[in-house]
């Protein structure tokens, strides 16, 4: 009886640690080499996977769509985020970040948060489908990156939304 | 950064005696309570530039930069020359050769006078304020052997010393402002002085990151930022040269300010929730949590006791101001209703400064924590944003999109007319006072 409890501790301790975007960064303190130089890097990669990737990283890019003050996934989302889930299995080498994004009518702050709610919804729902936590990744952008700079409903509702960039 | 030694020397010269004829005066004279809930404003007039006896070729661009200052002072009506019968000529250098009466009819309060002497550079100018009722000399300096280029800072420091004088605060115009500035797909940190001198670039990430949310160190030496990267968000902290960048454990990093015992407290997403945590001295893990709930919890300021600190938290629904008294651990709600958020805390804990989103966007609010009321002192049109208290409680600067793209505005916490702050090309937002005034 013991045992069992102990192991559900441990197991529990080790879901915990998966959370996405928290044990994942394992690096801490002061970046040594240039931040910029790795940046770089990444989005070197970044291009030279999609260019790899050919015909799926239109399906694995594709976006999803939030309501107003919303992080909450519509059922159109969840069919997306399934195919995505199917893509992420046969290419199991991939990893995906996940970017949260906002409208303009709340403030940057506040907005920063929101947007990781709306990613953290997408990477929960591919981790439920079987998606490994270590192979996705969020960040938040806010208000900070619209798609489309209008002042309107319809440019609003472009900007509530979620990026998908396939990454190694 | 730091002041000329020049100037140094030739402030250490400066005039005795008439700084000592306008202590004397000051506080039986015109003053102005910036305690109050707003106040009338008083008429100031500058006098042309007298030589004594000739006028070196740059006096009139040091009454433009007085001119400048005085209309960052809300409680201040600058006039002109022709609102003057004859305009504001000085018929002499001295109290007893000035005609006050033209001054007078016209309703003059307070008159400043500029008279220029030979000597070194463009020679030693002597500033005076007087109180056009009583004929009385408020305030006197000299400044000796200055360059064209000295001017800025002579204009600054004459003027502090009359706000000084005026209201008993003049670190306005030694008052630093860390801000974001677009630059291309990315932000950048740049800072400017009060008065939109000494505009400096910061960091220079360009398209590669967003580097925003700037907040000073206690004694104005760091700023630390939000650098936001492709697959996570990281803290940025800056100390002269290239800032550093710290990877946390948390891919989200929001709002990091400095407490005023010198670590960072920071929004990060560590237990499925954004909670205010501080960071320890090397800035790897956290050392305590300030705040931790189900709901998002951002943007800390502190008051320079440490002991209030402002945040936001959705814990009610909208997002909405809380103070929390850090020694006993009780919160309050300050804001009263909507979506408030950016609070920002006022050095001495009287005060909280926030945005309240509207109906044409978002708008500048005070709240008062000794009567509990919030009241709007910001009118837009479009959308202000980010105000941040100045290091004397009183001043307020904030983003607004009021004439187009964001700039950076000035205002005080009652509310009075805004001046927009020089920053250059380009769009400005999220300004933060250092909580301290630069050094002499």
């Amino acid at each position: 009886m013991k045992n069992r409890l102990l192991l559900a501790i441990l197991a529990l301790m080790c879901v915990s640690l998966l959370s996405f975007g928290c044990a994942s960064k394992k690096v801490a303190g002061p970046d040594k080499d240039s931040w910029e130089e790795q940046e770089r890097e990444r989005l070197a990669k970044e291009r030279e996977l999609r260019e790899k990737l050919a015909k799926v990283a239109g399906e694995l890019g594709s976006m999803i769509y939030f309501d107003l003050d919303r992080y909450d996934l519509k059922p159109e989302s969840r069919q997306i985020l399934t195919r995505k889930a199917e893509i992420l299995k046969q290419y199991p080498e991939i990893k995906l970040v996940v970017e949260g994004h906002c409208d303009e009518r709340g403030t940057a702050e506040y907005n920063l948060a929101l947007g990781e709610r709306r990613a953290r919804a997408a990477a929960d729902y591919l981790a439920n489908l079987g998606v490994t936590a270590s192979r996705l990744s969020i960040v938040s952008y806010g208000k900070e990156r619209p798609l489309d700079p209008g002042h309107n409903e319809a440019a609003w509702s472009k900007n509530r939304r979620d990026e998908f960039k396939p990454s190694y | 950064m730091t002041a000329p030694r020049g100037i140094i020397k030739l402030l250490a010269t400066a005039c005795a005696a008439l700084c000592l004829c306008s202590a004397a005066f000051a506080q039986d004279n015109l003053s102005v309570d910036i305690h109050g809930p707003g106040q009338a404003r008083m008429n100031v007039v500058q006098a042309q530039p007298f030589g004594d006896p000739n006028l070196p070729s740059d006096a009139q661009y040091l009454n433009e930069l007085i001119r400048k200052n005085l209309s960052f002072m809300p409680f201040l009506k600058v006039m002109s020359d022709a609102d003057i019968l004859g305009g504001a000529r000085l018929s002499g250098p001295k109290a007893d050769q000035i005609d006050f009466k033209p001054f007078s009819l016209a309703k003059v309060d307070l008159m400043i006078t500029s008279v220029w002497k030979p000597g070194k550079g463009m020679g030693d100018v002597e500033l005076r304020a007087f109180e056009v009722f009583s004929q009385k000399l408020l305030l006197g300096k000299v400044y000796s052997g200055v360059t064209r280029d000295q001017l800025p800072e002579v204009a600054d420091r004459f003027c502090m010393e009359l706000m000084a004088l005026l209201t008993g605060q003049g670190t306005i115009f030694k008052a630093k402002l860390a801000f974001v500035r677009p630059s291309g797909k990315g932000k950048d940190i740049w800072m400017v002085g009060a008065m939109g001198r000494d505009l400096a670039q910061v960091t220079r990430y360009g398209d590669l990151g967003m580097a925003i949310s700037p907040a000073w160190s206690w004694d104005g030496s760091r700023i630390c930022f939000t650098l936001i990267g492709s697959t996570s968000h990281y803290l940025g902290v800056w100390g002269g040269g290239k800032a550093n960048v710290y990877t946390l454990p948390s891919s989200t990093v929001i709002s990091p300010h400095f407490t005023p015992g010198g670590s960072i407290a920071v929004a990060l997403n560590i237990r499925g929730n954004t909670d205010i945590f501080t960071l320890d001295g090397s800035y790897k893990n956290t050392a305590g949590t300030l705040v931790a709930d189900s709901s998002i919890d951002v943007s800390p300021s502190f008051d320079q006791s440490g002991n209030l600190m402002a945040f936001v938290s959705d814990r009610l629904g909208n997002p909405n101001v809380f103070i929390k008294d850090l020694s006993s651990g009780s919160v309050r709600r300050a804001s009263k209703s909507g979506y408030n958020t950016n609070p920002s805390m006022s050095p001495d804990g009287k005060f909280v400064t926030y945005s309240k989103q509207g109906g044409g966007g978002h708008r500048i609010y005070v709240y008062e924590v000794a009567t509990d009321s919030e009241k709007q002192v910001s009118f837009g049109p479009g959308s202000d944003e980010n105000p941040s208290f100045a290091p004397d409680s009183y001043f307020i600067a904030f983003s607004s999109s009021r004439a187009g793209g964001r700039k950076l505005y000035l205002t005080t916490r009652n509310g009075d007319g805004a001046v927009q702050i020089p920053t250059g090309e380009g769009e400005a937002l999220m300004p933060a006072f250092s909580p301290v005034v630069g050094k002499d």
